[in-house]
């Protein structure tokens, strides 16, 4: 799923109900010291939302966390828990967005 | 101690019936393993020991066992113990090359303590040697053949009936201590008939493997309170981990020198510490002997007949015959030995394997080897002739 | 959210994460975080056998693991099953004594490429020839990982490890083919980057009254250390893009090369072959 910019949506047509339509949304939960650093999360995600921390764990190794202000970003797919040899990381959807708020829009949007 | 008449009720009509035989070694062998609760038997072809494997496929069926032929004989014995972590007693036999082969396996049961027993029908080596000639070359390959630290039992009949009986032994020997058992036979008992007696099914005492005591969430696989730690048969719902590399008490790797130390002391103590019950042996003569002769197997029907005409001529000569290679009653040539004994000799067919066992507890009273080629025991004459040549060296 | 918080033996304060609830009593989870290198594929076939093992409509007592020597072969310490690890190659025979002695336990062999086909090789084709009812899953990094990088039989010609530093010689076994040609009643490959076939894959194993091999193929950093492929990251990456599915593939065009432009997955074989020992 690739995100458009704000601009190509608004200006290709016009969007309606956006409170109404909601998606999943995941929070990431990494066990820092399970965390062996091998990249698969963080090159699995579908939305490229995780990078590597700066600061390491107990063993030396540098763990996942999510991107600055991509905190909304997780849409809870748990590609990144699948292909985790470790169990290092899991994805809790408790909620949903809807994408109004998600995109941080009013209720009705339209271009011009 | 539970008998066969007990253990076995369904099957007595199906086993040997008590009273006398007439059997060759292979095929008494093959009776005292079925009538030990055998129910297993994954094998190879190997001359001198077919005749053990072709009779088990034909009577395992008939008191409801399984019989395999394996596709060499690292796979008999892998499968033989497999059979046994599952609950069946369970042999293989084979000669030099396959016992060659088996050795690391050998370390591998005595690492999981799996039961198991190998009867290793000598034959003349080394290499292929003489498949249809005997050989007692292995005794010292039964103990030391496979790497690192470990303990054995292993018997040496010298007639069909003691190997019958001797097979019984092993199994008891093999479940008690959760170790390999070997049965040293070689080609000319295996093909040589004799009076075998079965005795009453309420007189052959059976031992089975310690039973775990505890549920499954407090069972440790390798308990080391415990000499002997209780085994869980496989499927029973235990979930134990069975490891081959150094373990600590519940079964996990570890690399750390008290797991390790710990380990393999519980190992050999195993044996080490319960030798005097397990080792057997004969004494011929030895009361008022000057010089001792050991050996075993089928040498020593000729030795005795020497000893005989050596004692008519005047030489004070006795047999001392171990019944168990290992443990090797040791202490027994000690006790000759401070009695006051002139020499020990060792008559073999090889070139010196259990003269170094003697030589051991000899404290310093000389130790002669008479050899012989592989392939022949050496007739009466000739061990006269030899012992009389060292008693007047 | 967690299920289990404890210290496990290797110092690591260890929480399973609660999606993990149905396997928590089937992973030791006391012995985490496992020796596996970071990006090995054996971490993901350990959660992938452990839920296959729970949902296979057997009960978990009657499971037993044979593992051998190897990276591979130090699964069936992280499960909570009876398990035995045996020597080099010979789990093959163990395994097959112990569904002999005992035809109710569901035996399941794990191994790598070169324990069960290099040094395990006769036991595997004769008990693919009797149709022993056993499953075996090859996990196939193509390379001895556990000794440092020397080449197995299943790695590709040009391919660089420790005992072939000029570029290998060999050809590689086609490991499908192989299990084929000698008998096996069920024949599937897959990685552990196809999570959901791979699951199926072992559930129908589980269900298959035969011999069953089931080959995955798995990313070791060692592989990819040698020959300059990067990181288990990019062999995954490579793993993703390059295979193609097709269940009914010509069996001989299964080869991997070097290269791996070329690599088939699917479940390839699937039929009935008398079993020699019930």
């Amino acid at each position: 799923m690739i995100l458009a910019q704000h601009d190509e949506v608004w200006s290709m047509r016009r969007l309606v109900n956006l409170h109404k339509m909601k998606r999943p949304i995941g929070k990431i939960i990494v066990n820092p010291d399970l965390c062996k650093d091998c990249r698969f999360c963080i090159e699995f995600c579908p939305n490229d939302v995780l990078e590597e921390s700066k600061d390491v764990n107990i063993k030396g190794y540098h763990y996942p966390v999510v991107k600055p202000g991509k905190e909304l970003d997780c849409v809870a797919c748990r590609m990144c828990e699948k292909v985790c040899p470790d169990f290092a990381i899991t994805v809790v959807s408790e909620e949903y967005i809807t994408y109004d708020k998600y995109y941080g829009v009013s209720r009705h949007a339209h271009s011009g | 101690m539970p008998t066969v008449a007990e253990l076995y009720k369904k099957d007595l009509d199906k086993l040997l019936r008590p009273g006398i035989h007439f059997l060759d070694g292979n095929t008494a062998v093959a009776e005292g393993a079925v009538t030990a609760g055998c129910r297993f038997y994954g094998g190879y072809p190997i001359t001198p020991s077919n005749e053990i494997a072709e009779y088990m496929s034909y009577r395992l069926p008939q008191v409801n066992g399984k019989f395999i032929q394996m596709e060499d004989e690292i796979g008999s014995i892998m499968s033989v113990l497999g059979a046994s972590a599952a609950g069946v007693k369970s042999m293989t036999a084979t000669s030099g090359p396959g016992f060659s082969l088996m050795q690391e396996e050998i370390g591998l049961g005595s690492m999981l303590e799996i039961p198991a027993v190998i009867v290793n029908v000598m034959r003349a080596g080394p290499s292929t040697g003489i498949p249809t000639l005997l050989g007692q070359g292995d005794i010292l390959q039964a103990k030391y053949g496979s790497h690192g630290d470990y303990e054995i039992v292993a018997y040496l009949p010298a007639n069909p009936q003691e190997a019958f009986d001797f097979t019984i032994k092993a199994f008891n020997m093999a479940e008690k201590y959760r170790v390999v058992a070997i049965v040293l036979s070689d080609q000319l008992i295996g093909h040589m008939y004799g009076k075998v007696r079965v005795p009453e099914f309420d007189e052959i005492e059976i031992v089975e493997r310690p039973k775990p005591t505890v549920p499954p969430d407090q069972y440790l696989p390798y308990d080391s309170r415990y000499l002997v730690p209780p085994m869980a048969i496989a499927g029973t719902g235990y979930r134990a981990n069975n490891e081959s590399l150094t373990h600590t008490d519940k079964g996990y790797p570890t690399t750390d020198r008290d797991s390790s130390f710990k380990l393999v002391m519980r190992l050999v103590r195993k044996i080490r510490e319960n030798e005097k019950e397990i080792a057997e042996w004969e004494e011929y003569l030895l009361d008022d002997a000057e010089y001792v002769i050991v050996s075993y197997g089928s040498t020593s029907g000729s030795v005795r007949r020497a000893i005989k005409v050596l004692r008519a001529q005047g030489y004070r000569v006795g047999m001392l015959r171990p019944k168990t290679a290992w443990p090797f009653p040791g202490w027994v040539v000690e006790n000759l030995v401070s009695r006051g004994i002139q020499k020990l000799i060792t008559v073999e067919v090889n070139m010196g394997k259990m003269y170094h066992v003697v030589r051991e507890f000899s404290k310093g009273v000389p130790v002669e080897h008479i050899p012989y080629a592989p392939g022949y025991i050496p007739d009466p004459d000739y061990v006269i002739n030899n012992v009389r040549k060292v008693i007047e060296k | 959210m967690s299920v289990e918080a404890e210290v496990t033996t290797t110092g690591v304060k260890v929480e399973l994460p609660k999606s993990y609830e149905d396997i928590k009593d089937l992973i030791r989870i006391d012995r985490l975080p496992h020796i596996w290198c970071p990006g090995c594929g054996l971490g993901i076939l350990l959660k992938l056998l452990a839920r296959a093992i729970k949902n296979s409509g057997i009960p978990i007592e009657k499971h037993v693991i044979v593992t051998g020597i190897g990276c591979t072969g130090r699964l069936g310490g992280y499960l909570k099953l009876d398990a035995y690890h045996v020597t080099h190659g010979r789990a093959i025979p163990f395994a097959v004594g112990l569904k002999m002695a005992n035809p109710e336990l569901e035996v399941t062999v794990v191994g790598g490429d070169g324990d069960i086909l290099a040094i395990g090789g006769n036991h595997f084709i004769h008990a693919a020839r009797r149709n022993d009812d056993i499953n075996v899953i090859i996990v196939n990094n193509f390379i001895y990982g556990m000794t440092g990088g020397q080449y197995s039989p299943t790695t590709p010609k040009g391919a660089k490890t420790t005992t072939s530093p000029y570029g290998h010689y060999e050809n590689p076994f086609n490991v499908p083919l192989l299990a084929y040609a000698a008998g096996a009643s069920y024949v599937a490959r897959w990685t552990v980057l196809h999570q959901n076939e791979l699951y199926q894959s072992l559930l129908d194993m589980f269900k298959v009254k035969g011999f069953a091999v089931v080959e995955v193929l798995s990313p070791c950093i060692i592989y990819t250390d040698r020959n300059a492929m990067g990181d288990a990251v990019d062999l995954m990456k490579v793993l993703k893009e390059r295979p193609v599915i097709d269940h009914n593939a010509n069996l001989a065009d299964l080869e991997i090369d070097f290269s791996m432009k070329k690599v088939i997955l699917g479940n390839f074989v699937k039929r009935e072959r008398p079993i020699s020992y019930g």
